[in-house]
């Protein structure tokens, strides 16, 4: 059948399909620009041009995401891929991240010492990855997205390779990663069984609200878990602390963000809009992953004496907070999911670009020693921390309050009231350990040497602090985009 | 649209951003001027109160996040007035209280100051329930940074995380029944107002009471929910301690009021929790009257008798009357004037003896007369003497409490007569001599002789004036705060 359509695909067609998937073609693009322009430089210069290249690259998905909003994306390739509203969020989303990593990472690899243009079309190639994700809507290319997305993240997590954590995080994240990998293609491998298709349309259609099928059930519950490996869920949240603490910062400052968003992007694409009759199944398992990982992720972060662990273990939390919200009524559960990726993003994300910046040139500050007197050293950095712990506590007027707010209260309407209770007493727990981080900011510590700003790090920081408060303050606009971006999702779900 | 509420707490934040920022040169005397400015703020509003509406008034309302129903809505009504103008007018005195000199280090507490102020402030204007939460919680960082950062005694850090970890454990689950009230009682806004339009069944009061008196207890605290309150005061910076005993804390009693009492009238399933919290409200009379009589410690002896007070508000709140109510609300501005005058002279006290033990110190009036008399009104005062404040809002509280329930009348009047016990014991024993054949404390003489000649200064006595002068209109005149409130 499939080989029917392939004979008959005119060029027409085939212009339609690309179009729907631009963002995901620049970034492809601009990686396969930035190899040759790799090549062609002098080594000196190879850096910093890639750099820019890849900016240049996000930046330009970004207008293409748009420009398919502005168009009206649908599906394509035969149902495989679709450009909505959905996948356009997503694009954005994924190419501000990989902008945002470039400003922060350039001096930062410099610092260590190995500064390579591989680094940015690495880069590049996991953000291809999560974007085949966003706009999957076929198992097929959700495996697709999905092992493209972690080959280029096992790679990355080696980076340093005259590190030895470096490389056992990285030998690790690729045999656990793999091990995920093989969970979610055997489970798609029993749905396309159970459905004889695996387009999720086709299967929302077969599968109906037929909870009687084990096959089903078997498949739904193996995928689960490998998107729960990926989102960093507990229990299967085992490998997170040690990728996180082995790799540099900069790739855990992306993937911590990166994974978690693109996991949740197909976990809400499969089972909302693939699996929408079956609520009851997976939304048990989901809500069993969220209490799992809030309590765990909560309790372990307190103990922990690495900054890097515990921002993992405060990651895995933050994961059950957002499956919290994924349960959520339609649709202010997604809108919610949708709002906290991206106050995550920014608060996340400018938590690590504060870690990045104060890494040294052996190796990366990890202790909450390394803290110590960062208030006396650098005022403006040492507010801005304490601004995202302030912000991954959930304290108002920050994006972290405004978005745990949204998430609970849609948890509630979908009748989770008992999950949202658990959340909030975990929320407890949660403060004390990000307060911890800002009393070491703020004690008595070295007064020298001045952290140097950069520029580029400078922009980003200064962004991803505005955005957490801006949001925290006045949230109404982003959450209309996150409902915009949502809409797919909560549309085929309540169907 | 008016913007004159929205000055009121907007002024203390951008004021307090800027202290912080600006050159500490400027520091005290930027923070003095906005404090001013907004306590002359704060004073018009209640001069234009209009005391015969019984609605919100200078109310401000303009859709916040629309996807929720929840507003940017603020607006006074006869409950919050006046703990609006005690908010200004304690931040401006506290304020004054702070130091100069100091550099950098002066300039960022003050602004940490103006900071709580403006939320202190934003949780009396608001009238939208998720707004109140905002600045409920946004309260709470610039207070933890002053108790760890600014704190005295040995472990001011374990203080100020105690005291936040308790407080967000209640003000936590307060955001669930923010939640629950939305959706469980179908009024599907945050709106004060529209909620009270919608009474939901009993049992779900039962929950909702529970999650949101859980935040408030904690916050007053209530008995047995104080177990922050010594640490934190003691260990408070003395200006930081004079908003946070006099204002902060007045903010769970308010919020009782505002939410707890027109939201949910009947919340009963296994029990009734209307029943609950006025025992809860006379043991916590017992108890902190109890344990400021074992205090050594000047900042725990205050501290406790605080407990002690809070606990008439509350009684005041929950015996369902308009007489109790409106003592309640009386007697929040009351304790909020007299509990800062406390611990303003217990401060100078400390300053000038070098300890805070009680026991240390004896003989100081003969040479600091100034500051013996000013204590004797402020002590007075505390006790509930007739022609001081107290009195009149204590006196209310208990006829209303009487009309609910007799015998918890006669258990806290009888709370009421250790007051005079631990006030005039700590009076005597700092401000005379022993009694001729009583032993000297031994070792001890050396503190009261180190401090010769100095009394009060102007500047220390025009801080107090203020205080001492407002309990006294108070006291004569009670009606300029009741009348606001007569139906």
């Amino acid at each position: 059948m499939i080989l029917a359509a392939a004979v008959n695909y005119s060029w027409a067609q085939a212009q339609g399909d690309l179009a729907q998937v631009s963002p995901f073609l620049v970034v492809t693009i601009t990686l396969l620009v930035a190899i040759i322009v790799d090549l062609l430089l002098p080594a000196a210069a190879r850096a910093l041009a890639v750099a820019g290249i890849a900016v240049a690259g996000f930046v330009g998905a970004i207008a293409a995401a748009l420009l398919l909003h502005a168009a009206g994306g649908h599906a394509a390739y035969s149902g495989f891929a679709t450009g909505d509203d959905f996948a356009v969020f997503f694009d954005v989303f994924f190419a501000v991240l990989g902008i945002l990593t470039v400003l922060v990472t350039h001096p930062y690899l410099a610092r260590r010492g190995f500064l390579a243009p591989e680094f940015y079309v690495l880069l590049l190639a996991a953000t291809a990855g999560m974007m085949v994700m966003s706009s999957a809507t076929s198992l097929v290319t959700v495996f697709l997205g999905l092992e493209l997305l972690s080959i280029s993240l096992y790679v990355m997590t080696g980076y340093a390779r005259r590190d030895t954590r470096s490389q056992e995080a990285g030998a690790k994240y690729l045999l656990i990663g793999g091990f995920a990998s093989a969970f979610v293609l055997y489970g798609m491998a029993l749905i396309y069984g159970a459905t004889g298709s695996t387009v999720l349309s086709v299967i929302a259609k077969v599968a109906g609200s037929n909870t009687g099928s084990n096959l089903l059930l078997l498949g739904i519950l193996l995928m689960g878990v490998g998107f729960a490996f990926k989102v960093s869920a507990a229990p299967f949240q085992m490998w997170t602390p040690d990728v996180y603490e082995g790799a540099p910062v900069a790739v855990t400052a992306f993937m911590s963000v990166g994974t978690k968003a693109a996991a949740v992007a197909i976990i809400l694409r499969v089972f909302l809009q693939g699996l929408p009759g079956l609520s009851t199944d997976w939304g048990a398992f989901l809500a069993f992953v969220a209490a799992a990982s809030m309590v765990v992720g909560n309790l372990a972060a307190i103990v922990q004496i690495s900054l890097k662990r515990l921002l993992a273990y405060s990651g895995i939390a933050q994961a059950g907070y957002i499956l919290v919200g994924l349960l959520g009524a339609h649709p202010a559960g997604q809108d919610s999911v949708l709002f906290y990726l991206v106050a995550y993003l920014f608060m996340n994300f400018g938590a690590f670009a504060v870690l990045i910046l104060l890494a040294g040139p052996a190796a990366d500050s990890d202790r909450f020693e390394d803290l110590d007197g960062l208030g006396r050293r650098n005022p403006a950095l040492a507010v801005v921390m304490t601004v995202f712990m302030l912000s991954l506590a959930g304290f108002p007027p920050t994006a972290g309050f405004i978005g745990k707010f949204f998430l609970f209260s849609a948890a509630v309407a979908g009748g989770y009231t008992w999950l949202v209770v658990l959340a909030v007493l975990m929320s407890v727990v949660s403060v004390y350990y990000y307060f911890r981080v800002i009393v070491h900011i703020w004690s008595p510590g070295p007064v020298e040497p001045r952290v140097p700003v950069g520029l580029g790090p400078r922009v980003a920081i200064a962004v991803s602090v505005a955005f957490v408060i801006v949001l925290g303050i006045l949230p109404s606009l982003v959450l209309g985009l996150a409902h915009l971006g949502a809409a797919p999702i909560a549309l085929a779900a309540g169907r | 649209m008016p913007i004159g509420l929205t000055l009121i707490w907007l002024l203390p934040v951008v004021g307090g951003v800027a202290v912080a920022l600006l050159p500490p040169h400027f520091a005290k005397w930027l923070s003095v001027l906005v404090a001013g400015m907004t306590l002359a703020l704060a004073a018009l509003v209640a001069y234009a109160f209009n005391p015969l509406d019984h609605g919100y008034q200078f109310t401000e309302q303009v859709s916040w996040i629309p996807q929720l129903h929840a507003d940017y809505f603020l607006g006074v009504d006869y409950i919050s007035v006046w703990l609006v103008v005690l908010n200004a007018l304690i931040g401006l005195i506290a304020v004054l209280a702070t130091p100069a000199g100091g550099g950098p280090r002066t300039g960022r507490f003050l602004g940490l100051l103006l900071l709580m102020e403006g939320g202190m402030a934003g949780v009396f204007l608001s009238v939208d329930l998720l707004l109140f939460y905002v600045f409920w919680e946004a309260m709470l960082i610039p207070a933890y940074f002053m108790l760890w950062l600014w704190g005295e005694g040995e472990r001011p850090l374990f203080a100020s995380l105690k005291f936040v970890l308790y407080t967000l454990a209640g003000s936590l689950l307060m955001l669930v029944g923010i939640i629950g009230v939305f959706f469980f009682t179908g009024a599907r806004s945050f709106n004060l107002p529209d909620i009270a339009a919608h009474q939901a069944s009993p049992d779900i009061q039962f929950g909702l009471f529970f999650l949101f008196a859980i935040a408030f207890v904690v916050k007053v605290p209530v008995f047995p929910f104080h177990g922050w309150l010594r640490d934190a005061y003691v260990a408070a910076p003395t200006p930081m301690l004079l908003a946070f005993s006099g204002v902060m804390v007045k903010a769970g009693a308010y919020a009782m009021l505002r939410i707890l009492i027109p939201l949910f009238h009947n919340p009963s399933l296994w029990w009734n929790w209307n029943q609950v919290m006025p025992w809860l409200a006379v043991a916590g009379i017992f108890w902190g009257a109890l344990m400021a009589l074992a205090q050594t410690d000047l900042k725990a002896l205050v501290a406790y008798s605080s407990l002690s007070h809070m606990g008439f508000i509350v009684l005041g709140i929950f015996s369902f009357n308009q007489l109790g109510q409106q003592g309640a609300i009386v007697q929040m501005v009351n304790h909020g004037l007299i509990v800062p005058a406390l611990f303003l002279l217990v401060a100078w006290l400390v300053d000038r003896t070098g300890t805070r033990d009680r026991s240390a110190f004896f003989g100081l009036a003969p040479r600091m007369p100034v500051l013996a008399g000013v204590f004797l009104v402020v002590a007075l005062a505390a006790l509930g003497l007739p022609g001081l404040n107290s009195f009149v809002g204590e006196f209310m509280i208990l006829l209303g409490a009487w009309s609910y329930s007799p015998v918890l009348a006669v258990l806290a009047c009888s709370g009421l007569v250790l007051a005079p016990i631990y006030m005039l014991r700590l009076f005597q024993g700092a401000m005379y001599a022993p009694a001729s054949g009583e032993d000297l404390p031994h070792g001890h003489a050396g503190h009261a002789l180190a401090a010769p000649h100095n009394d009060l200064s102007a500047a220390q006595l025009a801080l107090l004036a203020p205080l001492v002068a407002l309990m006294f209109v108070i006291g004569l005149y009670p009606f300029l705060l009741t009348h606001l409130m007569s139906p």
